[in-house]
């Protein structure tokens, strides 16, 4: 069993000057290794769920944290913005919230330097997460100058580059067209398979955290509601749709059809979808 | 005969610096009554033409026609009464005290007589179901609450034509569909709708004729069901058809026709099996 790599016990927050708790006790762990996706409508706390793992919650953000939230195995409070860093990187939804620096590549330096890596070995860190991200030629640009897009693969980059044990992605992909957000789950998978990096991917494309994630959380008004394998997970449309998030398309068709066809099992993708449904017509047919 | 155009871009490049041509040789065509998507990756020109269609371009070369009015010689104001546009993000468009105040601005704009205005409030609010939120401030409001103001306020000014930019970017399943059926309601009223967007899944479930960019030129305008079952085309733009469409294609050799939406694969499906099951 891999070890756990963070671990949140009754997790309440609310933010200053609010009354309303974001957060209304979650209990969480995210083992090493796991590629886990997290969803839920605007406003179920999954920003502010993120928030927790790299410190900025309590540090920075004041507000009522009630719990525990241990990372590598010591609590957040314990430890520095900073030292957390080091296991967990975050990228924002804002992209522009992010880069500070006046190229894309001395964004992508920062972390290196920081971690007491040269230049040359910091550079050369910084063209390899750029070259995985397409994003190469964004190197020298300065990030004010970049699209929507740009900036977003260049966020991303940076934050990759401090190779962190447990990458978040918080909705990173709103900019992205389609072939980068597909290169974009491509990475995780990537990184995730090969270099054992912890992954928790929050997004709304729900069919391609089918197809990439092994574990599916639901967020529902502060509340982990579900937690499971995307295919068990899935199972349970009505809870899916009480929290208004809707399904994968395959998966959503194949309840749809479930009195009628014979579906063997959930379908993830299409792939899946399309071996499932032409058994199951030739078997009625 | 094809109907006269509501909206025409006619030849049209535009460059943001010499020699750098962001759109280029574009010509399009927009009816009455069309809920035509827009649709190319990061960096295609969609925004550019967008802003050629409101008028905060002007073409570098050719000429943009909205409702009879040339962009290039036309006053903001005679544009915002013919064309409404709703920003990608409602925090860019919303600045008023209250609902009530964001609605009434545009309609000031307008020089509009004060009991026109209050008229139109008043129905405004009753039609988009926002009598109980009149005097909140817009900004305490949820996103999607905030982008139904923001189109309310457009509406109110009885725009022949709206124009969404990314209006589900950010935005979860539930307000995504809120807004994209209320455009679809307002289409059906006789209001043009053009949307701007790379979520295709939207695209192939709302609207009718698909406009596809790449590079700043336009190379593909068809109906949706056409340009969605191209994939091809859609991989050389970077895009990707919806996963309902792409199941739809790879089990059409059963003689299960093209289906842009879940609940259209459901039809074909259950149609297919009665004709091939017998009781």
């Amino acid at each position: 069993m891999a070890s756990p790599l963070v671990r949140l016990e009754g997790v309440r927050y609310r933010y200053p000057a609010s009354r309303d708790w974001v957060l209304r006790g979650v209990d969480l762990t995210l083992y090493e290794g796991e590629f886990v996706g997290l969803v839920g409508t605007t406003g179920a706390g999954k920003s502010t769920l993120c928030l927790t793992l790299n410190g900025l919650i309590p540090h920075y953000t004041g507000g009522v944290c009630e719990g525990r939230i241990e990372v590598a195995g010591r609590s957040t409070r314990e430890q520095t913005v900073a030292d957390l860093s080091t296991h967990v990187g975050l990228v924002f939804q804002d992209a522009d919230a992010q880069l500070i620096m006046s190229t894309v590549e001395e964004e992508c330096l920062l972390a290196p330097l920081s971690q007491g890596l040269t230049r040359a070995q910091a550079r050369a860190r910084a063209a390899q997460v750029l070259a995985a991200l397409n994003a190469s030629d964004l190197a020298h640009r300065a990030p004010q100058t970049l699209s929507g897009g740009q900036k977003q693969r260049a966020a991303i980059a940076a934050v990759l580059a401090a190779q962190p044990r447990l990458l978040v992605l918080d909705e990173a992909t709103s900019e992205l067209d389609a072939l980068s957000v597909h290169r974009l789950f491509a990475l995780c998978q990537q990184l995730n398979a090969e270099q054992g990096t912890t992954i928790l991917l929050v997004s709304h494309e729900m069919e391609l955290l089918a197809r990439y994630a092994h574990r599916l959380l639901l967020l529902s008004e502060g509340r982990i509601v579900l937690d499971g394998p995307p295919r068990t997970v899935l199972r349970e449309l009505e809870v899916f749709r009480r929290a208004g998030v809707r399904l994968p398309q395959v998966a959503e068709f194949a309840d749809r059809t479930a009195d009628c066809l014979a579906w063997p099992e959930l379908p993830l993708s299409e792939e899946e979808a399309e071996r499932m449904l032409r058994a199951a017509l030739e078997a009625a047919g | 005969m094809r109907p006269p155009a509501l909206l025409s871009v006619e030849g049209v490049s535009f460059a943001y610096r010499r020699g750098m041509w962001a759109l280029h040789a574009v010509d399009l065509r927009v009816a009455a009554g069309e809920f035509t998507a827009i649709i190319g990756n990061n960096g295609s020109g969609k925004s550019t033409l967008m802003k050629l269609l409101v008028g905060l371009l002007k073409p570098t070369v050719g000429r943009v026609v909205v409702d009879g009015v040339d962009t290039r010689t036309a006053r903001v104001s005679q544009l915002a009464r013919r064309v409404g546009f709703i920003f990608q993000n409602p925090n860019d468009q919303l600045f008023a005290n209250t609902v009530a105040e964001e609605i009434r601005f545009g309609l000031r704009n307008l020089g509009l007589p004060p009991a026109e205005i209050e008229a139109r409030l008043e129905a405004t609010l009753a039609q988009f179901g926002l009598e109980p939120m009149r005097d909140v401030f817009p900004r305490f409001l949820s996103r999607g609450d905030k982008q139904k103001v923001c189109l309310a306020s457009i509406v109110a000014m009885q725009p022949r034509i709206l124009l969404l930019d990314e209006p589900t970017t950010g935005q979860d399943h539930r307000d995504s569909r809120a807004i994209l059926e209320l455009a679809t309601a307002l289409n059906q009223q006789g209001i043009t709708v053009l949307l701007v967007t790379h979520d295709l899944n939207n695209v192939a479930a709302y609207t009718r004729r698909v406009v596809v960019l790449r590079d700043g030129e336009v190379v593909r305008d068809g109906p949706t069901a056409q340009v969605m079952s191209d994939v091809a085309l859609l991989d050389a733009c970077s895009l990707v058809a919806p996963q309902i469409v792409r199941l739809s294609l790879s089990v059409a050799d059963l003689g299960l026709p093209l289906a842009l939406s879940v609940e259209a694969m459901e039809q074909h499906t259950r149609a297919w099996l009665r004709a091939r099951v017998r009781p």
